[in-house]
């Protein structure tokens, strides 16, 4: 269960960059890799800023901004590219996942920058006791999991209830209007990609922290894509990413001890996750001519 | 302004009447307080007030919770033409207001254009290619001919000059 929770942190994390990136007609697929240099910028932070005996009152803070700062940074990367050079984001922030992931082996590698001397495995040292979410009663249950919840709560506000969230949505569902109602639609899209590359970052940063260092690779290794997944089924709604995630994560964390404790292969997990992800986006699906044909007949019955 | 092709750069269909009536207002300093705070949104404030204009504009239904999409072509328009009355502005760009609209939707938005005009003293660009709206409302009607913009005339200036003028004679 624990360990659950912690993979649906992860997963919320993601889910609420890729639902807000989608929202604003920005696809974004970049979250893998600003999870990772989240993860690296938290480590570096914990290990080569605070000192060893920081408090954690300084240094959750302080690890947490880091992972933030540095996934907005990274998806801001594909925010100018796509703004100043058209350059599709989908590329880019595919690009970026590669060098991100590849940033982290390099930090952890034998004469990597954050490499622990003496750990014969390729990781880097122990953050400080302060920077680290302990898992409580030996499971994988940590406070940082306590993160998601107000995170997505403050992302519905800042979509549903202030004026940036309005155009937020004006701007993904038709930029044409919003532009022409004098909404600046490139200084939101670049807004955009640094709040969800923020919000990728901040679940590294977090992961880090669960973790106690910096692996060479994620142990979440994918969920930037799965986290597509969890955001299409939460209907990019902030408030649906937090169950989506959740059942995410009980998947995973399912098809491991079920392939463990039985002969089923934990491919039949993602099995079942394919088929919700099918079942759940045919909803939305119309025929073609569909929607004409219903905008027509709305017409017919209002006309005059 | 009033665009011709209300879907693309008129209304955004998949939000509310209540979210398309505020896309300007919303991030306008002087109805901050009106609308909510600084940063946020009051969705019943707006709603009242999306109600209220959607009465005074004659759009139906007047509900502000519905998606734009909902409505027919001519009760968008009025949608349209409510929003960018709204601020009372000193002028007015309007580029074929009543494109794709049947008598009465045509002749609402027409009456709106004057009573802008009139009562409230906005300057009015009317770009159209309905002679006969040109004809209704203009005070003076001008002809974009070969690059040039010439003035064929005041309010009552026959159909002949302007058609004389479009062919560059």
């Amino acid at each position: 269960m624990g360990e659950s929770l912690s993979r649906a942190a992860v997963l919320g994390f993601s889910g609420l960059s890729v639902a807000l990136s989608f929202r604003a007609g920005l696809f974004n697929i970049g979250a893998e890799g600003q999870f990772m240099v989240g993860m690296a910028a938290g480590a570096v932070a914990g290990l080569k800023l605070l000192p060893a005996g920081a408090p954690a009152a300084l240094a959750v803070p302080t690890v947490l901004a880091s992972g933030a700062l540095a996934g907005a940074a990274w998806s801001l990367i594909a925010g100018a590219l796509r703004q100043w050079r058209g350059v599709s984001e989908v590329i880019v922030t595919l690009m970026l996942n590669a060098i991100g992931i590849l940033a982290v082996k390099l930090l952890t590698s034998y004469d990597g920058l954050l490499k622990n001397p003496l750990e014969v495995h390729q990781q880097s040292g122990a953050l400080p006791p302060g920077a680290q979410f302990d898992g409580w009663g030996g499971t994988s249950f940590h406070a940082g999991i306590f993160l998601v919840p107000p995170a997505a709560a403050a992302l519905w506000l800042a979509l549903y209830r202030m004026r940036a969230g309005l155009s937020v949505r004006a701007t993904g569902l038709n930029p044409e209007a919003a532009r022409a109602c004098g909404i600046p639609v490139e200084r939101v899209r670049l807004a955009v990609f640094a709040v969800s590359g923020a919000l990728a970052g901040l679940g590294g940063a977090m992961t880090t922290m669960a973790l106690g260092y910096l692996p060479n690779e994620s142990p979440y290794s994918d969920y930037g894509y799965m986290a597509i997944a969890v955001a299409l089924v939460a209907g990019l709604h902030p408030l649906g990413v937090l169950p989506a995630a959740l059942f995410f994560g009980l998947l995973e964390t399912g098809a491991q001890s079920m392939q463990r404790f039985t002969d089923v292969p934990s491919e039949v997990v993602y099995l079942v996750e394919g088929a919700v992800i099918l079942a759940l986006l045919s909803r939305g699906l119309k025929l073609p001519g569909t929607r004409r044909a219903a905008g027509a007949a709305a017409a017919a019955s209002e006309a005059g | 302004m009033i665009p011709g092709d209300r879907h693309r750069d008129g209304l955004v269909l998949e939000l509310t009447l209540a979210e398309n009536l505020h896309l300007r207002e919303a991030f306008d300093r002087r109805f901050e307080a009106e609308l909510g705070g600084r940063w946020t949104l009051h969705p019943g404030r707006l709603r009242a007030r999306a109600h209220a204009r959607l009465e005074a504009f004659g759009v139906r239904p007047p509900e502000p919770e519905l998606p734009a999409a909902a409505l027919s072509g001519g009760n968008q328009q009025k949608v349209v033409v409510a929003r960018e009355l709204a601020r009372a502005p000193a002028v007015l760009l309007a580029s074929n207001p009543t494109r794709g609209l049947d008598v009465a939707a045509a002749a609402a938005v027409h009456e709106r254009i004057l009573a802008a005009a009139r009562a409230d003293g906005a300057g009015v660009l009317l770009v159209s290619s309905d002679l006969d709206e040109v004809l209704l409302l203009a005070d003076r009607v001008a002809v974009l001919y070969d690059g040039v913009l010439r003035e064929v005339g005041a309010r009552g200036v026959s159909r002949e000059a302007v058609g004389r003028a479009m062919v560059g004679a």
